[in-house]
This record gives structure tokens, C-alpha cells and sequence, in this order.
């Protein structure tokens, strides 16, 4: 399968070693990724809010470039996927949004078509035959890590544009990460409040830090109830707030139980056996320590 | 916003019967006082009061996370209401300079946060190619075109 | 225009001898309308004998002149041009029937609501059009035969669906009253909701206790017959004849069973009891409940070890001691005949899982108010005690969260009535019990609207139950069980973390689903909320639009047990007079088939809204007269002119069209308009003195499927300027759907002008409900601006095109008629 890369602009300068372990992911599971010269997606919680017209036609922007080369997108970044597709989805309904942006993009010689898909990691990596595939090919499996996830908000809502299927009666999140963890042998548990923002906007957009890190705080403490022994995110934002976050906290709570945050590409990427020293995992604020010496 | 005719569907709010299910289930709400979404509702839309909800600074708050959207059993369109009122008050001149400061750099380098060496260094150590900066003028050009600079100032 | 033959039925055997009465009604009419002028204007039409203007001609003075006329001028036809129709055409028909003519030969001009009320500063142009309504009346007059009502039989038995206390009530009122009912229900026990609920509101009374007797005397009444373990699988027919199938499902326990629990014992499966909604189990042979109607137990075959076929287990056999059980029994059909129905198929509730932050169906000591209802009645499987599902003991604080799947466009738009009142009595009810529990409501409104509601109300405030205006956003369940609440206190502007032991989830209702199957049987309309519609929301609340058919209890919409009972007495009262009188009238209002023209295509059984016209073995059409409604979308749709829509012919239609577009056709516009919908609306533009502009011409049809294309072509091949189609809105119509073949002619219509170069905007079509008199106003005066820019040549091309149109139809007619009679 050949797919287009939609890195977003943190990953590639604040977590590089996220893009790198997508790129060893791929090369594991036979999927080639193609780089396109996208510029930041942008922001669903920055230039959206600010003005919503030039948000909108810098996504269709991107998603010109990304229709030029005729592939389906993936996304690492779930604020990332929510641009792209809102807006994919906007220019489909609206006609007067859309002759809009297409008189912007005509002047630059793009044009709209709308013809791809826009999938997010955790949504490429759980259909049958790639977690077939993980199994598969998996060298080092996670046996008996107890692994909670957090999609973040921009993942699943509004759910009638980010989820293509209803959810299941009483549930109220997906289960695409959860697919891939069980794959990669470990066990995915739950806690309270699993759906709840990570907080993160707060902090970045008003430098309300302290507020910001309240809101984490509250999911750091039902998952420290459970007892989990590591996070799974799949946006570079959430886990900026979970793992700074964790060391913030733990700044001014000394005896805070604290447990390491992966983005999914880094678990994936590691359990089929990629080089630890490419994942660039010694980064992260909250030592790993138990997942390498596996 | 599922129905994406504007940002909000006006039609909707009269359906809002206050049952503060938003509220409830707002993360700022809970962290920082005098943010309110049953609140908004209520006073720009149901009882007019637009241009003092507008020239509030607490309207920045939102973390766009879609929770009161998503949970209102009316399905109205909470998110694009906020979106809506975030932009207007921007247009008017209420915008905070964090997020001021974090266009100008997106006009600029055509990324969200800012690229200095530490990163190239990083990438290159990790076998990454180097980071390849987008087609700013382009950016910038339609920026403008899309009415940006009434905001900010494009070069 | 040349006087084609028309093809009439039946010839004119007298001379029409009309007298018009115009009626000033006082400065209603005269003060805008110059009824003097009118008068003699009438008086110098074709076939007029006699032509006043009266002061007010319903009174008595006006009536008896108009039958003292009858008897000296040997009148034959009145038409009297006053107030609306919808408002005196009884009075009238009253009037001439008095005199010995038959009431239908009656026409009424409307120069009142659609004339001078809404035309009352120009009194030239009020007169001009009120002579225009006149000759129409005129011109239909006529054409007015005498028509006879035909009587047909009642059957003296009714069908009663749904065995809940509103079928339960109705059985027994009519059963009283003598007739033979049918009581049909599909659980294995009748009592429905309230045999499951402990107390009532607001009198605290025993549910069961007040309900047992009434099911016990509907079990052995003379007159009724019990059927349950039943359900309806056809129903055909109409009012006084209704042909009913119900398939009565194996019990696999026969007459003789005692109900001695003996079996049940001995049974070793286990299963979820449905009537404790899964908090107690039962065996595979088992009772629904204590108190059931018939107490008689039955076996669940899924859960019955024997469901393949292969005797495994007879222990309930040996056990018992009466030898009732028989594992033979087969499921069968049982055919009978009804003169009514009555539908009372009751509720379902909402699936609270459909909100799934709320936790349940995840966190145990989240429940719902039916659950509650059956942890608190002593009759039910904790004996009383209200405990928490996760360990058992009675929870010291309890919060009860309301508008769960009601008033929400996500789940049930509507309020489910019941409700407010329901948690209300419940809190007092743990009050009652444990008078140390803390109670908290969460609410967006409380509705205590009925009587001794408010008061239930304030006691249960003084009781010590906090109520709390606004709903929680999240549930956390936390480790022991307890769930903590946060939310917003709207009327402090204060958020809210409160931890509650349990929590009693306020479920909506929801309609029933075997009443979908019901509803296509009975062609009834279905509101929004998916509960059935009535005839007239004020004026006909147990009525359905189906005669002979009507709605009690919760069928009809959530409602609490005095409302159901007080509907099941009213719709079995309803049933009743058509029973009672032993024969229903039929409208003449309906069609007759001239069989030497029909063709057999069938056009007009696919439109028919009540399927009352079928092709015979002969393939003709033939009409079922007492299921007919009389649209008279059957007689628009047939191509062949085989359909003669009684008292609304086509004669008589264009007859009127041809009376007005004999003078400067092109500056008027004509209006269709229904009779229950748009006519009434217009009525309403000029109840409400809604001027509009005076150009328009109303044409009155029962339906809007009885406009036919023929009449639009007919039309602008007479020189119109614009014609308006107007009716009942999609949805809403009086004939269920015969609206969308209106529509469906429309948007033919305006394909063929598009192709033949035509203005097609010079045909128009609105949707306007009896409420909506401003929008009709609104659509004439904007047609009306429109009229006076359409060019001359416009209209001279469209008369061309739709007059060769026309002589092509009636041509190909005549010739298909002559074959016929070859």
C-alpha cells in the first residue's frame, strides 16, 4: 500500500523520533510513504479560532497538494486529521465555502477534487489484515504491560465527521488503538473519565498553564487508580501534556506515580523490532525504563 | 460541526432549553471561572447581548475539544457558536497576544511552532532528512486573499 | 368556446330553476360588496328564477324565504353567496332539505372570508369578484344532481389491541355496554405498564392493588374474549366490517393449569424475568408475574431445554400434578370479524444505554425508574428493599437524574409526560422507607401540571428532597460503587461535584414497537414522535382519521394512568354511537365507475390512499363505498374519464373555470384549494382581515389529488393568467398521502410548459395548513405582482398549447368511447 505522509509540524521539529518511528512502522508493514511539501495543517484550536476562512483555505491548501499526487492521507496528529477532514467534508456541503476557497486556490493553479481519504494512524494500523500483519511480524511483544489509551478530542469529535461508524450502544469512544494494542500482546484497560480533553489548548493558546495541567491532572489520577503501566496517545499535543505534563506535576507533588506516554507509532514501531536508539525514546520526560528492558 | 452550512446554525439555539449538559461536561468550565458555555448561549443568543460577550477575554478559553457539541441533546452546534464568537472578537480587535504571536509565525514560516537547529540536529542524528520548509509566499498570498490581514499584519 | 360533448352520466331530467340569495350579513359583506348590484347581476344569468340580497340569510327570516321561494318558484337549486361554507353549508342543506329538496342541491359562493373581508378598500374590484363567485356557483348549480347517503351495517363486536389499562378500560366499557369485545394482547399476561409500577401518582394508591380487580373482571366478562399470547397479523376491511387474523402463540400449557408453581419449581433453566426487566430470574415454565390475567403459566421455548424438538427434559411434566402441560402445542391463525377497533398498544422505554455517559448498563448502581419501580414494590425481587445492584445495601443518598431520552433531539423530541411526577412520588416513596436518605433531583423543568401535582410537589420539598436545575454533564463511577455527579447549578451559576450512592435514571417512552405493524394495517399517520395521530388535535382527540378506528392510552402519546383511563372511556364511547346505531352513512361524496369506459390499467388502485377501489375479475374498477374518503385522487388520476367523483365531477369543475375566464381571463389567477387545509386557510386570511390583492378565483375540492392536469391544461387553454395549487402540507393530509399526487401533477405540468417554452412560474404550489392564513395571503399578493408582468403573447401561446392539447385528449376520448360502444 502507498500512502501520503501528513506529518503536521510538531512531530517532525518537536518529536522527530515519532516521524521515525512511523517511517520504521511502514518499512515493517510494507507501506510506503509518500512526503509531500505540506505546511502546518493548520491548527483546529489556533488559526481556526482566529479566522476561519484563512484556516480553511490553507487545509484545502493541503489537501490540494496531497490530491496532486493521487494518494490517500495519514495523519500522526489527531488535530492534524480533524482539519483535513472537516474541511474535506465542509467543501463537499457547502457550495458557498467552496467557490471561496476555489477562487484562492485557482489563482495558485490548484483545484479541489475532494477524491481521498484522510486516515488517522490508529485507523490505518487496526483493519484486519495489517494487525494480522502485526501479529505476525511482531518481535518483541508488550506481554503483560497494562496499556490505557487516550485519543484525545480531535479524534473522535464531532463524531458524525471523524467516525465513519456509530458507535457501539454505551460506548462513547472508539476502540482503534485498543485493536492494536491486544495485537501487539499487551492489555488494554480503561479508567474514568477516559474521554475527557487533555487539557492542553488551555495552556497554549492563553498560558493558563496552571489550569491547564488541572484538567490533566484529573486523568493522571484516574489512570495512577488503575494502575496502568503506560499511555497511549495518538497527538503529539496530548502527549506533550501528559509526559511534560507528568514532570510539571510532579514538580510540586514529589510522590506522584508517574508511568511513560508513547504515541502509538512509537509502540508499533518498537514491538516489530525497530532500532530503540532511531526511536529516539531517551527524550522523553517520563523515563521508558520498563518498556526497554523488555 | 456536522452541518457545515456557516459556523453555527442560529435556528438551532431556540431549541436550548439551559440544561447545562454542556457546562457539565466542560473541561475549562471547571478550571476557569466565568467560562460558561450554557452561559454564551444564553446571552448572545437568546437574550442578545453580543457585542459584551464579544469583548470578553475568558471567549479565548475554549479548548475546542467538541464535549458540549457532542453531548448537547439537541445537537446544536455549541462548537461552531464558539468558533463564530472567537473570530468576530478577534476581527474587533479582542485577541490574545499568545495567539496574536502564533499567526505571525505560521504567516512566517508556514509552521505552528517555531524550527531552530536543536531540531535539524535531532532529525539528522535519528536518519531523518532535514526539514523541508513549505511554499511560504504561497502561504502568505492566499492568507491575504482569504482576508487574514485584517488581523494580522502580511508582509 | 364550441360545447364539446361532454360526457356526462346520467342526463338532466328537469330544467334547473335556480334562486341565489346574496347575503349583506350586515356590514360584513355589504359593507364592502354592493349585494344589491350583485344580486341583479345574478338575476340576468341563464336558468336564474329568482335573485335577492337579504340582510342576513342564515336567520330565520332569511331561511324561510329562501323555502317559501322554493315551494312558489318551483325551485330547483339554491345557491346563496355569503359567509364560508366550512361555516353554514349544514345550516343550508338543513334549510332546502326542510323544503323538501335534496340537500345536496345546495351551492354556497364564498363572497365573505375569501371576498369581502380581505378586499375591504376596494369596493369596485370586491363586487367585480364577487360576481366572478357567483357565476361560478352558478355555473355548478347547475350541474348539482340529488344524491343519496347510503347506509351500510355495523358489526356488534370490537377489537381492542393492547391489554393495558386503556385497552383494559375500553374492553370493559364496551363490553358493559353490551357488545362482544376481543381483547387482544401479545405478553402472556394483560396489565401492561402499570402492573410493573408500585404506587401512582399523586394518590400513593397500590398500582396492582387498583389495577387487579379491573384485570380479573376483563378476564371473566361474559362479553369479553381474552386473547393473549396474541398478536394481529392482518386486518382488512372497514368501518363496520373490519376482517381480523391474530396468531395465537403456543402457551404449551393448557386450560386446566391452577397455577400452583409446582412446575416452575421442578424447572431447571434459568432466564432473566422480563417483568422485573432482568433483576430477577424465572425458569423456562413460568407465571409473568403474581397477579397475572389468565393466571395460567406458560413455557418460553428459547430457554426450554426441549426447543430443539427432542424431549430432554420433562421435569415440569412429572411435577405436575394436573397433567396441563403439552409440549404439542402449535402456534395458529384465528380469523374474526369487528364493526371497530380500538388501539391501545401502550409503550416502550428508552434505552438509557443510547446516552452512554450516563454508565449504564456499565456501572451496576445506576438504574433505571422502571428498575426502580420493581426494587421498591414488596411484590418485586429484592421484596421491597431498595439495595444497590453492586452489594446489596439501601443507598443513603440517591440522585435522580431527569429527561432521559425525552426533549431531545438525539433521542425522543418530545416530554414524556410522566416523568416530573414519577421521580417526585418516588422520592417520597425512599421517604417513606428511609426517611434518613438524602434525595437530590436533577431537572430541567418540573411538570406538575395536574391535579394534586403541585401539592406532591411541595411535599416532597418539605420532605427534604433538593431539587437541582441542570442536568449532569458526567457520570464517574468510583471504586465502591458510589457515583460522583458534575454538573452545573444553573440557578446559582455554580458547578457541582456530588457523590450519590445511586442513581435513577428518569427514562422517556417511547412508542411501542408492534405498532408500526398496526399502523400499516390501519393506514393511521403518525405525529413526529412516532405515536399515532388523531383526527383533530382539540375537537377529535380518540378519533383516527380511519373511521370506525380509534386511539386510548399511550398509543396516542405518553400520558399518565387517569388520562389513559379517561381516553379508553371516551374512545369506547366513540365506538359505541357507530355501533349502537348499527349502520354507518356514507358520505355521497364518493365515485362511481362508468365500467363501458374503464380499461382495467389500474391507475387508480396505486393512488388510492384507503385501498377502497380495486379492479374486479373482470378488471374493472369497483369502489368499496363505506373505506372510500371521498379525496377523489382516483378520479384525477384516471386518463380514460371512467371515474365520476360524486357532487365533485369534473363537469361541475370546469363548469366554474369556464364561468370566471369568460372576461379578462388573463388578470385572474385560480386557485385550487382543500377543503380541511388551504380553503380553511384562506378562511382563516379573512377571519384575520388579511388584505390581498382581489385577482385570485377559489375553486373548492375535497382534496388536493382531486385537481387533475385536465383541469390546470383546461385552464390556461382558457386565457388564465396564473393558476395555484394549494393543499394540506406533505404529511399532514387529511387522506393520509393523496397530497403527493397533487404535487407529482404540479411538477408534470410545469416539465410540459418548460418543453412547450412556456412561463412554467405561472403555475404555482403551496402547502397551507387551516392555521396558516398569513402564507396564504403572502402567496396570493406575491402571485399577484408576478401576474401583471406576464406578457400578452405568453398567454396567447400557452391557450394555443394547452387549448391543441386538450382537443387532442377529448379527441383520442371520443374515439376510445365510440370503439367501446361499437
Amino acid at each position: 500500500m502507498k500512502i501520503s505522509l501528513f506529518t503536521g509540524c510538531v512531530i517532525p521539529i518537536k518529536y522527530p523520533g515519532m516521524e521515525a518511528a512511523m517511517r520504521e512502522l511502514a518499512r515493517a508493514l510494507d507501506i510506503e510513504l509518500e512526503d509531500v511539501k505540506f505546511g502546518c495543517c493548520p491548527a483546529p484550536t489556533g488559526l481556526k479560532t482566529v479566522h476561519f476562512d484563512a484556516w480553511l483555505a490553507l487545509a484545502a491548501r493541503n489537501l490540494c497538494l496531497a490530491e496532486e499526487k493521487n494518494l490517500d492521507i495519514a495523519t500522526l496528529c489527531s488535530g492534524c486529521a480533524n482539519t483535513l477532514r472537516e474541511t474535506n467534508h465542509i467543501l463537499s456541503m457547502d457550495e458557498k465555502k467552496r467557490l471561496f476557497v476555489h477562487d484562492i486556490l485557482a489563482s495558485h493553479g490548484k483545484e479541489f477534487k475532494g477524491s481521498m481519504k484522510i486516515l488517522q494512524l490508529p485507523e490505518l494500523l487496526s483493519s484486519n489484515d495489517i494487525l494480522d500483519l502485526i501479529q505476525k511480524r511482531l518481535k518483541r511483544p508488550l506481554a503483560g504491560m497494562k496499556i490505557a489509551t487516550h485519543y484525545g478530542c480531535h479524534y473522535f469529535r464531532p463524531s458524525d465527521i471523524m467516525l465513519d461508524e456509530k458507535l457501539d450502544l454505551g460506548y462513547s469512544l472508539p476502540y482503534s488503538m485498543e485493536l492494536i494494542i491486544e495485537a501487539l500482546g499487551a492489555e488494554p484497560v480503561e479508567y474514568n473519565r477516559q474521554d475527557l480533553c487533555c487539557g492542553a489548548a488551555l495552556g497554549i493558546n492563553n498560558g493558563l498553564t496552571e489550569e491547564s495541567l488541572e484538567i490533566a491532572s484529573e486523568k493522571i489520577n484516574w489512570m495512577n487508580e488503575v494502575g496502568i503501566d503506560a499511555l497511549a496517545v495518538c497527538c503529539p499535543t496530548c502527549f506533550s501534556q501528559f509526559d511534560s505534563g507528568q514532570a510539571l506535576i510532579k514538580r510540586k507533588k514529589p510522590d506522584l506515580r508517574t508511568f511513560p506516554v508513547f504515541h502509538i507509532a512509537e509502540l508499533v514501531a518498537f514491538a516489530l523490532g525497530a532500532e530503540v536508539e532511531k526511536l529516539n525514546l531517551k527524550s522523553h520526560k517520563i523515563p521508558v525504563g520498563a518498556l526497554i528492558n523488555e | 460541526m456536522g452541518k457545515a452550512l456557516d459556523l453555527f446554525e442560529k435556528e438551532e439555539f431556540y431549541k436550548c432549553l439551559q440544561c447545562a449538559i454542556c457546562t457539565g461536561s466542560c473541561p475549562v468550565a471547571r478550571v476557569v471561572e466565568r467560562f460558561n458555555p450554557r452561559e454564551i448561549i444564553l446571552r448572545y443568543i437568546l437574550y442578545g447581548e453580543e457585542d459584551e460577550v464579544l469583548g470578553m477575554k475568558e471567549i479565548w478559553n475554549c479548548a475546542t475539544c467538541h464535549a458540549c457539541q457532542e453531548r448537547c441533546p439537541h445537537n446544536i452546534t455549541i462548537s461552531g457558536l464558539l468558533t463564530h464568537i472567537q473570530n468576530l472578537a478577534a476581527k474587533k480587535g479582542n485577541l490574545p497576544d499568545t495567539m496574536k504571536a502564533a499567526m505571525t509565525l505560521m504567516a512566517e514560516t508556514g509552521w505552528s511552532i517555531q524550527a531552530t537547529p536543536r531540531s535539524d540536529r535531532v532529525r539528522t542524528e535519528l536518519g531523518l532528512a532535514p526539514l523541508k520548509r513549505p511554499d511560504t509566499a504561497e502561504i502568505r498570498k492566499i492568507f491575504k486573499e482569504a482576508g487574514l490581514d485584517e488581523i494580522l499584519d502580511l508582509k | 368556446m364550441a360545447d364539446e360533448d361532454k360526457i356526462t352520466a346520467g342526463g338532466e331530467v328537469e330544467e334547473p330553476r335556480i334562486g341565489v340569495y346574496v347575503c349583506h350579513c350586515g356590514l360584513n359583506i355589504g359593507g364592502s360588496v354592493d349585494c344589491e348590484a350583485l344580486a341583479l347581476d345574478a338575476s340576468k344569468l341563464e336558468d336564474v328564477v329568482v335573485s335577492e340580497a337579504q340582510l342576513y340569510t342564515c336567520s330565520e327570516p332569511g331561511q324561510e324565504r329562501i323555502k317559501s321561494d322554493i315551494e312558489k318558484h318551483n325551485l330547483n337549486r339554491i345557491v346563496v353567496a355569503a359567509c364560508s361554507p366550512r361555516m353554514h353549508e349544514p345550516t343550508f342543506r338543513q334549510c332546502v332539505q326542510d323544503a323538501g329538496l335534496n340537500p345536496y342541491l345546495l351551492e354556497m359562493a364564498n363572497i365573505r372570508e375569501h371576498c369581502s373581508w380581505v378586499h375591504l378598500h376596494d369596493r369596485a374590484s370586491a363586487t367585480e369578484k364577487s360576481k366572478d363567485l357567483v357565476r361560478m356557483a352558478v355555473s355548478r348549480a347547475r350541474l348539482l344532481e340529488p344524491q343519496e347517503e347510503i347506509d351500510i351495517p355495523v358489526k356488534q363486536k370490537a377489537l381492542v389491541i393492547g391489554g393495558g389499562v386503556a385497552g383494559i378500560q375500553a374492553a370493559l366499557d364496551l363490553a358493559d355496554s353490551g357488545y362482544e369485545v376481543v381483547l387482544v394482547e401479545k405478553e402472556p399476561s394483560i396489565g401492561g405498564r402499570m402492573a410493573q409500577i408500585d404506587k401512582t401518582f399523586p394518590t400513593m394508591d397500590c398500582s396492582i392493588c387498583i389495577l387487579a380487580p379491573k384485570m380479573s373482571e376483563a378476564g371473566r366478562h361474559p362479553n369479553i374474549e381474552l386473547m393473549t399470547l396474541t398478536e394481529v397479523v392482518n386486518i382488512s376491511g372497514y368501518v363496520g366490517n373490519f376482517n381480523v387474523t391474530v396468531k395465537r402463540k403456543a402457551r404449551y400449557v393448557t386450560e386446566d393449569c391452577s397455577a400452583c408453581s409446582e412446575c416452575s419449581k421442578a424447572c431447571p433453566q434459568l432466564s432473566p424475568n422480563e417483568f422485573d426487566i432482568g433483576l430477577a430470574t424465572r425458569g423456562a415454565i413460568y407465571i409473568p408475574f403474581a397477579q397475572a390475567v389468565p393466571s395460567k403459566y406458560l413455557i418460553d421455548m428459547e430457554s426450554c431445554l426441549n426447543r430443539n424438538g427432542v424431549r430432554v427434559c420433562e421435569k415440569c411434566v412429572e411435577a405436575c400434578e394436573r397433567k396441563c402441560i403439552d409440549f404439542n402445542t402449535v402456534d395458529r391463525e384465528e380469523c374474526f370479524d369487528v364493526g371497530t377497533i380500538v388501539v391501545c398498544t401502550g409503550v416502550d422505554v428508552f434505552d438509557a444505554r443510547e446516552i452512554p455517559q450516563y454508565l449504564y448498563g456499565k456501572a451496576p448502581n445506576v438504574i433505571t425508574s422502571l428498575e426502580f419501580e420493581r426494587l421498591i414494590n414488596a411484590g418485586g425481587p429484592t421484596g421491597g428493599n431498595l439495595i444497590r445492584p453492586s452489594d446489596g445495601n439501601i443507598p443513603k443518598t440517591v440522585a435522580f437524574i431527569q429527561c432521559i431520552g425525552s426533549r431531545s433531539e438525539k433521542t425522543n423530541p418530545y416530554c414524556s409526560n410522566v416523568c416530573c411526577m414519577n421521580t417526585i412520588k418516588d422520592a417520597l416513596l425512599i421517604k417513606e422507607h428511609w426517611p434518613e436518605t438524602e434525595i437530590k433531583v436533577f431537572y430541567i423543568d418540573i411538570r406538575a401540571f395536574g391535579k394534586g401535582f403541585e401539592d406532591l410537589f411541595q411535599r416532597a420539598k418539605k420532605e427534604g428532597v433538593q431539587f437541582i436545575r441542570g442536568l449532569p454533564g458526567e457520570v464517574i463511577e468510583l471504586k465502591n460503587g458510589n457515583l460522583r455527579l458534575l454538573g452545573e447549578m444553573t440557578l446559582l451559576n455554580k458547578l457541582y461535584e456530588i457523590e450519590a450512592e445511586m442513581v435513577v435514571l428518569s427514562i422517556g417512552l417511547k412508542p411501542s414497537i408492534g405498532s408500526e405493524v398496526i399502523r400499516k394495517f390501519l393506514t393511521l399517520s403518525i405525529t413526529s414522535g412516532g405515536f399515532f395521530m388523531v383526527a383533530h388535535p382539540k375537537l377529535r382527540p380518540v378519533d383516527t382519521a380511519t373511521r370506525g378506528v380509534f386511539l386510548a392510552g399511550c398509543s396516542e402519546g405518553p400520558k399518565d394512568i387517569k388520562e389513559a383511563v379517561t381516553q379508553a372511556s371516551a374512545a369506547a364511547a366513540r365506538a359505541n354511537i357507530i355501533m349502537r346505531r348499527g349502520k354507518v352513512t356514507v358520505e355521497a361524496i364518493t365515485p362511481r365507475v362508468n365500467r363501458d369506459l374503464c380499461s382495467g390499467c389500474g391507475a387508480c388502485v396505486k393512488v388510492c390512499p384507503y385501498q377502497a377501489i380495486h379492479l374486479d375479475s373482470d378488471k374493472k374498477a369497483v369502489v368499496v363505498e363505506a373505506a372510500c374518503a371521498g379525496c377523489g385522487t382516483c378520479g384525477a388520476e384516471c386518463s380514460f374519464t371512467a371515474i365520476e367523483m360524486r357532487h365533485f365531477t369534473d363537469d361541475q369543475i370546469l363548469a366554474q373555470i369556464d364561468a370566471f375566464t369568460e372576461h379578462e381571463a388573463e388578470k385572474k389567477i385560480l386557485a385550487f384549494c382543500c377543503n380541511w387545509c388551504s380553503y380553511a386557510g384562506a378562511d382563516f386570511a379573512g377571519i384575520g382581515r388579511m388584505q390581498y390583492s382581489s385577482e385570485v378565483r377559489i375553486i373548492r375540492t375535497m382534496c388536493s389529488g382531486r385537481v387533475s392536469t385536465a383541469f390546470i391544461e383546461h385552464a390556461f387553454a382558457r386565457g388564465i393568467g396564473m393558476v395555484l395549487l394549494s393543499g394540506c402540507h406533505i404529511g399532514d393530509c387529511h387522506y393520509i398521502d393523496a397530497n403527493t399526487h397533487a404535487e407529482k401533477r404540479f411538477n408534470k405540468t410545469r416539465r410540459i410548459m418548460r418543453q412547450a417554452e412556456l412561463d412554467p412560474s405561472r403555475l404555482e404550489l403551496v402547502w397551507v395548513s387551516a392555521a396558516e392564513g398569513q402564507r396564504f395571503q403572502e402567496k396570493i399578493n406575491s402571485m399577484s405582482k408576478k401576474l401583471k408582468t406576464i406578457p400578452s403573447e405568453e398567454i396567447k401561446s400557452a391557450m394555443k398549447y394547452f387549448g391543441d392539447l386538450e382537443r387532442k385528449r377529448l379527441e383520442k376520448l371520443r374515439r376510445g368511447a365510440s370503439d367501446v360502444n361499437a
